[in-house]
């Protein structure tokens, strides 16, 4: 019957998987806050100064103005002497301007959010190369080994820089690759040195430590 | 085309315009004294523009108050002020021509308009269109005459050129809606404003550029369609403006030297200097009523006030005022009436300075019946004040500049003008 290869433990290198953890949750964190502090100022800050008490005052006053202006440019005795025409005319232009300054927050937001948008997908993009990076140049590295072993190279020895990840493997693996080169280069010595007679039995004898699929 | 004799009559315009000072009409000589007051107003205005122009978009707020949007009729005068603050070594040459190419680079690329009409009120960082504003007719009129005047100022630079482009780019036909009269404005949302230059007012420059046009012509019957409509005050005969107020008699003669002009029997400099004399004694009528109306103090026009902007203004016209005198009305009529004009600048810098005089000139408006005292400089008012006292002091600096325009030159032909010394 085939057993299911099932995963018992999901922490299988705690050291390693927490490093990761650490690392995306620090990543997230930082879009998350370039994210919001982005927002806050890109809406929540521009509609915060926009209707800041000082700014409609000042919208307010311009408003009356430039309803005088118009008032002014093309005099109307009907509009002139009715406050309250006069009132509505302010406040359909306020309205209006209200509703500029709206369109324009959206737009001023839209164009941060996509330049932010824009520089979070540069950095994570970035970040990802840089993380999968620490894993993918070892791997590599394993493989170059891999195929240098399979050719017959056993002087080799991997050297991984100082933060990449699978530091481990790389002492396991020189340490492998150190005995397999020691009991090589002890067979070739036996086979280089010793009388043919004696030889034969002392190959066999080194031989018969190594495991094959042929035992 | 324009005709050897056309060519030769303007040419004998130029002649008549520059071989006198203005103020020879009028057999006024300058006090020493009163020349630096005039030099002082002009920089102390001029100033205005400097510190109210967006440093990034080169368009000029309409006001100082805080807020306030940018206007294109500002901007015009803005550009017309950083020529002469050039011709005046207030600013340097590359100074003042930087400062234009800015606010040329902002009306080629980012300014809302409609067929070449800039909206009335721009959004002062971005050129946007804001306050719901209307593509305005006059207000285009006078930027684009402050285009082509600051690029007169430069000869041979690559600004010539680019005036031209912004000017030949407006569809003064289109204004038209068909009619032989201007639109006042056009608006997205409703379409063409219901009202139109249909008698004497500001618009006479809007007229000029329109009818100089060569790549938006509109029929030369314009000229005539507007209404010349002729009332008497005091015995004087003036073709008025709707308002009365002083400016309209102002803004276009700015510009346009209006001294050697005939239009089928109207002098519009004399009906400016007549409009002008009529408002100082409008306001003498009304001393009893209000106390601000004095001896050197008169200038009914459209400013600010202790109940908001109004048109103010003296008859013919509605004559709407409350005691209110505009500071500019006075100088920018400096031309049509020196000595009126500059007992009333005297009276109102020594009397009243320390209330209404500021560093950016004579603050907007005052009423002494209300105690009310502006505290805020109007963009164009300020432009007005910089552009008369430049024609004034320089012996027609400006007018000299403007008239040698070919749209200029093609408008006299088209609308007939002639010499009216003819």
């Amino acid at each position: 019957m085939k057993t299911k290869n099932r995963r018992k433990h999901f922490l299988v290198d705690k050291s390693l998987q927490f490093h990761y953890l650490l690392y995306i949750v620090a990543t997230l964190a930082i879009v998350a806050g370039v994210g919001m502090t982005g927002s806050y100022f890109g809406i929540w800050g521009s509609v915060v100064k926009t209707f800041s008490e000082e700014s409609l005052h000042e919208t307010m006053v311009t408003a009356a103005q430039i309803n005088e202006y118009e008032q002014a440019r093309r005099p109307s005795p009907k509009t002139t002497a009715l406050p309250s025409i006069r009132t509505y005319q302010e406040t359909s232009l306020l309205s209006e301007r209200q509703k500029e300054l709206i369109r324009e927050i959206m737009d001023e937001t839209n164009q941060k959010m996509l330049t932010l948008g824009a520089l979070l997908l540069i950095f994570i993009g970035w970040g990802s190369i840089f993380l999968t990076h620490k894993i993918a140049g070892p791997i590599f590295k394993f493989g170059q080994y891999f195929q240098e072993l399979a050719k017959g190279n056993l002087a080799l020895r991997i050297k991984l820089r100082k933060f990449d990840e699978a530091r481990n493997l790389e002492l396991r693996f020189n340490e492998m690759a150190a005995a397999l080169d020691a009991t090589v280069a002890k067979m070739k010595r036996i086979a280089r040195e010793m009388p043919r007679e004696t030889a034969l039995d002392e190959l066999k004898k080194e031989l018969s430590k190594i495991k094959t699929t042929s035992d | 085309m324009i005709h050897r004799a056309q060519v030769a009559f303007i040419a004998f315009l130029f002649l008549l315009t520059n071989s006198f000072p203005i103020y020879a009409q009028e057999t006024f000589s300058l006090a020493n004294e009163d020349r630096v007051l005039l030099k002082k107003i002009e920089k102390d205005s001029f100033q205005y523009f400097l510190i109210h122009t967006d440093p990034e978009t080169g368009l000029t707020k309409d006001s100082s108050r805080s807020g306030a949007p940018a206007s294109i009729a500002a901007t015009g005068f803005a550009l017309a002020s950083f020529a002469i603050a050039s011709q005046n070594g207030w600013l340097s040459y590359r100074e003042a021509y930087q400062k234009i190419e800015r606010t040329f680079d902002t009306l080629e690329r980012k300014a809302a308009n409609e067929k070449g009409f800039f909206y009335h009120f721009l959004d002062p960082k971005t050129g946007k269109r804001i306050w719901n504003s209307e593509a305005s007719s006059i207000d285009t009129a006078l930027l684009i005459a402050g285009a082509l005047l600051a690029a007169s100022y430069f000869k041979g630079t690559p600004l010539e050129n680019r005036a031209r482009k912004l000017y030949e780019r407006v569809d003064w036909n289109w204004m038209r809606n068909g009619t032989l009269l201007f639109c006042h404005g056009w608006k997205p949302e409703h379409g063409f404003l219901p009202y139109y230059w249909d008698m004497y007012a500001e618009h006479l420059i809007l007229q000029a550029l329109a009818l100089g046009s060569e790549t938006h012509p509109v029929p030369k019957e314009m000229w005539r369609e507007w209404k010349r409509d002729i009332d008497s005050y005091n015995g004087n005969e003036i073709v008025y403006s709707y308002t009365g107020s002083l400016f309209t008699y102002q803004y276009s003669h700015a510009f346009i030297d209006f001294r050697n002009l005939n239009d089928q029997g109207i002098d519009y400099f004399n009906n400016s200097k007549k409009a002008t004399i009529t408002n100082q004694e409008f306001c003498a009528l009304h001393q009893n009523e209000y106390q601000t109306y004095q001896k050197n103090i008169w200038g009914l026009s459209a400013c600010l006030g202790p109940d908001g902007y109004k048109a103010y203004g003296a008859e013919p016209g509605i004559g709407l005022h409350d005691g209110t005198i505009a500071s500019y009305a006075a100088i920018g009529s400096i031309v049509f009436t020196p000595v009126e004009s500059m007992s009333v600048i005297r009276t109102l810098y020594e009397r009243y300075g320390q209330q209404l005089y500021g560093d950016l000139g004579f603050k907007d408006a005052f009423n002494l019946d209300r105690n009310w005292w502006a505290r805020e400089y109007l963009g164009i008012d300020q432009g007005i004040i910089v552009m008369m006292l430049e024609n004034f002091l320089n012996e027609g600096a400006v007018w000299k500049h403007f008239m040698k325009l070919l749209m200029i030159q093609r408008w006299i032909e088209r609308a007939e003008l002639t010499n009216k010394t003819v």
